[in-house]
């Protein structure tokens, strides 16, 4: 069986950016950021290099490609759509990005960690584009296979906000533990669940967490079908297969 | 057995906080629980303060941008640097305090000078009535003239409340002679009283004690609640969960039964242990409080302790509570709600009369810089007026300075 790519069955998201006089597309598809009122990105960029007009696409570009495999990503950006960030557009004003001028220091006076405008920027872009960036990191995180505390708990937030708000238990206490075999028990009080990382990628991404009253326990592109492996409402497990639009990668036109 | 992972659980502490609804009684919801579990792990050295700091920073970037109020963690970010090692601290040495206690009319009003502190900058403590006028452009300032003939304008720093003025004039360009016999202030002649004061200073080391309960004794001390109540039981979770305290440890109930009371919610102060049973606390009595009304002049230093050392210049008190004016290095040894730093472990200010009460208090104004500190600490309770003397005991976590002070008024 071919092993598809991360970003098959995400599907693609657009935002609009002010570059120069113009509006701008931006494009998120098949794992990558495109500029598609841009013919030649990289001869813009060597022009803005030698001093020409700074290209906002091709910035939000290059952000992008800096924040890919960025682990604060997965702290800073929203949960899901409970989680609400208010969008605002690239390049726009930021008054949080002032508060946060002020460098964080650590022992010496050190910077531990600086989150700048262009964080900001990248969280806050309508689209549906931060929910991309978080993709993307997340399948760095498992393409190393390597776990951080940082990754996990994120992924932990992302669970729980789904998972407990899909069971109607919003104040139990979430026991979640990384596991290729996906599990959820019930128990009172507690809800033990057992699911790998490459969930966030697989279902999360996709949008699939929830699909008709049933919680999804992992997803993969047949065929241009998502075969998902879903918990029913009492907690019985089932195999639905749902075809995919043909505007998503993986879909038989989409691909 | 698995292993605690401290950052871990930080992270899930921070991340649950994050997605639910700020706690009201916490006035904020993540920043406290997240940062009194940081406190916790970084008090019993389970995690070190800087991956705490930054776990905290990352969970305040985060609020923010949902748009939540950002209290104690943000403080975090203007954190003095910690650059101040215990090697390079020496006890602070003592300034020149005199008394002064005289009225002195000024064109808006009658303003009594309690006292004048010789630093860097001669620091004159002031209280008094004005009338509503002398407002309009802001405080009013004084024309200050010392013996060699340096003459002076201070300008005021404090607070006022209708009518009522209570603070400090600074000269703003030049300095007066720290060694002046007399002040000339709005044409009128002060004479200075020099106290002789050697007040006792000693050094007591705590009784040890396990450092998870040390550390939720001082959760629950009032200093440490920033005006709100302690999150106490995510401290005990956190201790509990690091393998630092057992869930059943019976102090945990006296701990518990102290919270109680001194949040006002429930239980009286019988049958606490010492020194909360006989802790004085502010009413806000409608009547105004029965303390005594003066200052006495301390001008006493500590020797280093806890990694800081503490200087107390003056006591002044009025009817509702009392405060010191104090230097402390480094600054970041005080809590400070603008500039401190919450992972760090900070002086608790105790005090205890003759009269068998004790008292605690709550950083007020403070000026901070990397190595030292000035600024008041505040004490709501008034003090017992019988009482003929108190010791002072800025608190660590291994020893306590006690500075005895007669209170003898001027």
């Amino acid at each position: 069986m071919a092993v598809s790519a991360w970003w098959e069955g995400v599907p693609p998201a657009v935002t609009r950016v002010r570059c120069g006089d113009a509006v701008h597309r931006v494009q998120w598809r098949d794992g990558a950021l495109h500029a598609l009122d841009h013919a030649d990105v990289d001869g813009e960029r060597t022009l803005a290099a030698l001093g020409g007009d700074p290209c906002a696409c091709i910035e939000l570009l290059d952000a992008w490609t800096r924040f890919a495999a960025d682990e604060h990503v997965l702290v800073l950006a929203s949960r899901g759509p409970a989680d609400r960030i208010a969008s605002r557009e690239w390049g726009a004003e930021s008054d949080e990005a002032h508060a946060f001028t002020y460098a964080p220091r650590g022992a010496g006076g050190a910077s531990i960690v600086s989150f700048d405008a262009e964080h900001l920027s990248l969280l806050r872009l309508p689209g549906g584009l931060p929910d991309r960036l978080v993709a993307t990191v997340a399948a760095n995180v498992v393409e190393r296979g390597e776990v951080s505390s940082r990754a996990y708990a994120a992924f932990y937030g992302r669970v729980r906000l789904v998972l407990l708000d899909w069971l109607g238990l919003p104040d139990a206490e979430l026991a979640l533990t990384l596991a290729d075999a996906p599990t959820v028990v019930v128990e009172t009080h507690v809800v033990r669940a057992a699911l790998p990382f490459s969930w966030l990628v697989d279902v999360w991404a996709r949008g699939l967490t929830t699909l008709l009253g049933r919680f999804t326990l992992a997803a993969r592109v047949e065929d241009g079908t998502y075969v998902l492996s879903v918990l029913t409402p009492d907690l019985a497990l089932e195999e639905l297969r749902i075809a995919m639009n043909p505007a998503v990668p993986g879909s038989r036109s989409g691909t | 057995m698995s292993v605690f992972d401290a950052e871990l659980h930080l992270r899930l502490v921070a991340e649950r906080a994050l997605l639910e609804a700020p706690d009201p009684r916490h006035g904020g919801g993540e920043e406290t629980v997240a940062t009194a579990a940081a406190r916790a792990l970084v008090a019993i050295g389970a995690l070190a303060a800087e991956t705490a700091g930054e776990v905290l920073e990352e969970y305040t970037f985060a609020a923010t941008l949902r748009g939540h109020e950002v209290h104690e963690l943000f403080h975090h970010l203007h954190a003095p640097p910690r650059t101040a090692g215990p090697a390079a601290l020496e006890p602070l040495r003592a300034r020149r305090v005199a008394a002064i206690g005289q009225d002195v009319a000024h064109a808006a009003g009658t303003l009594r000078l309690t006292y004048v502190i010789f630093g860097e900058r001669a620091e004159l403590g002031v209280v008094g009535l004005l009338d509503e006028s002398a407002f309009n452009h802001g405080p009013p300032s004084l024309r200050v003239k010392d013996d060699t003939g340096t003459e002076v304008q201070a300008e005021f720093a404090g607070g006022w409340s209708g009518r009522q003025l209570h603070g400090t004039f600074y000269p703003m360009r030049r300095t007066l002679s720290p060694t002046t016999r007399w002040l000339e202030v709005e044409g009128q002649r002060l004479e200075l009283r020099d106290e002789d004061a050697h007040h006792e200073v000693r050094l007591e080391p705590l009784r040890e004690s396990d450092p998870a309960l040390r550390h939720l004794w001082r959760q629950i001390t009032p200093d440490e609640w920033s005006h709100r109540p302690a999150p106490l039981e995510t401290v005990i979770d956190t201790l509990v969960a690091s393998g630092a305290l057992v869930v059943d440890h019976p102090e945990l109930d006296t701990i518990r039964r102290v919270h109680t009371a001194l949040d006002g919610n429930g239980g009286g102060k019988r049958g606490l242990p010492e020194p909360w049973r006989s802790l004085r606390r502010g009413h806000g009595h409608p009547r105004g409080g029965d303390g005594p009304r003066g200052v006495v002049v301390v001008g006493a230093v500590t020797p280093v302790f806890d990694e800081c050392a503490v200087a107390v210049d003056v006591l002044e008190s009025s009817e509702d509570g009392w405060s010191l004016i104090v230097r402390v290095t480094p600054s970041a040894a005080v809590k400070s709600h603008f500039g401190g730093d919450p992972l760090r472990s900070h002086l608790v200010w105790w005090a205890a009369d003759d009269r068998r009460h004790t008292y605690v208090a709550h950083t007020g104004n403070w000026d901070g810089s990397e190595t030292e500190g000035s600024g008041v600490i505040q004490f709501e309770a008034p003090l017992d007026a019988k009482a003929s003397y108190v010791d002072l005991m800025p608190t660590g976590h291994t020893h306590r300075a006690v500075i005895r002070v007669p209170l003898v008024w001027r």
